[in-house]
């Protein structure tokens, strides 16, 4: 059921949108992959499946948004941390002012009119 | 069921990953597979992590096929599938031994060898445009076909002294024609079976 929903929104749409909330989800400061990961696959309608999201953590690297940081763990191997960039941080307040225009523009148009 | 099973289908579901990944950069594919590797290992030594829990794990990670899809279309990186270029490529060298000898019919005997040669790597070029067959596999079509516009030129030529000598056979020329013909059909079966294995998806079925 969750997939059906899922992919009514056009993938570009989600794609493009879903960066910036793992950016959102790093302004806190820095997180374990794996904490990450299952947040983003718990929130309804994100992500089609936990594993998306490492090639997309791995672009976001790339970009030079997120860094990653190693840490020695109690039990276990080493865990790999995320944490912003002064650019990714940059990026994020930009789209969180534009995201704000935009939702409203949107619900303009797409909500109907009278509905409270 | 052995103890191993759930080592066996992480196993499996990594080997399904890389193959699906092979169209990314070399150092892209690493790092996701790098990423995967350590999420699986993470969940499952979590205490009270039973060993039917890898298959949903496994199950939530999602299929290997859309997670590379999802992966190519985040590095702005396409399938490459069979186009003109592939199409070209294997039907120039299946008919190759047309050309050559049509070449060699048409053009004066003075011709010397290296005008072969230029002619095979003519052959070669479709195939060189190619985004499906890797660098080896180029390298390895372009010394058949160049083997194939020497050698069976040569083997006429061979025909050609031997008939004045000891008159003309029809069997003999059937032999020289079809032993002249190997490098061309070799390279055609091996480009084909190539671009089978690079073009279409990598067996569900992990081998044995």
């Amino acid at each position: 059921m969750e997939h059906a929903h899922v992919d009514a929104l056009p993938g570009q749409l989600r794609r493009g949108t879903l960066e910036y909330c793992v950016l959102a989800l790093l302004r806190p400061g820095e997180r374990y992959a794996l904490d990450l990961v299952r947040q983003l696959g718990e929130i309804d309608g994100m992500v089609t499946s936990e594993g998306t999201i490492y090639p997309l953590l791995s672009r976001l690297r790339r970009d030079g948004l997120v860094e990653t940081t190693w840490h020695e763990s109690s039990n276990g191997p080493p865990r790999r941390y995320y944490q912003l960039t002064p650019s990714g941080r940059e990026k994020l307040d930009q789209f969180a002012r534009e995201w704000v225009r935009f939702r409203d523009a949107v619900d303009s148009l797409i909500v109907p009119k009278g509905s409270s | 069921m052995s103890p191993t099973t759930s080592d066996q289908q992480v196993k499996q579901y990594l080997r399904h990953l890389r193959a699906e990944l092979r169209g990314l950069p070399r150092g892209r594919r690493q790092e996701i597979l790098a990423q995967i590797g350590e999420h699986i290992s993470a969940c499952r030594s979590e205490p009270g992590v039973e060993k039917e829990d890898v298959h949903s794990l496994l199950q939530r990670l999602g299929d290997p096929a859309e997670l590379a899809a999802d992966a190519r279309e985040s590095f702005g990186v396409r399938r490459p599938r069979p186009g003109v270029f592939e199409a070209t490529a294997l039907l120039l060298s299946g008919l190759g031994p047309l050309v050559v000898l049509f070449a060699a019919i048409a053009t004066p005997t003075t011709a010397s060898s290296w005008v072969r040669v230029l002619g095979s790597v003519l052959l070669a070029v479709p195939m060189s445009l190619s985004r499906i067959w890797r660098v080896r596999d180029k390298v390895i079509g372009t010394l058949l076909l160049i083997g194939g516009s020497i050698g069976l030129p040569f083997l006429m030529h061979l025909y050609d002294q031997t008939s004045h000598v000891e008159g003309t056979s029809a069997a003999l020329l059937t032999t020289v024609l079809v032993v002249g013909s190997v490098p061309f059909l070799a390279t055609t079966a091996y480009l084909w079976f190539r671009m089978r294995r690079l073009a279409s998806h990598p067996p569900t079925t992990a081998p044995a």
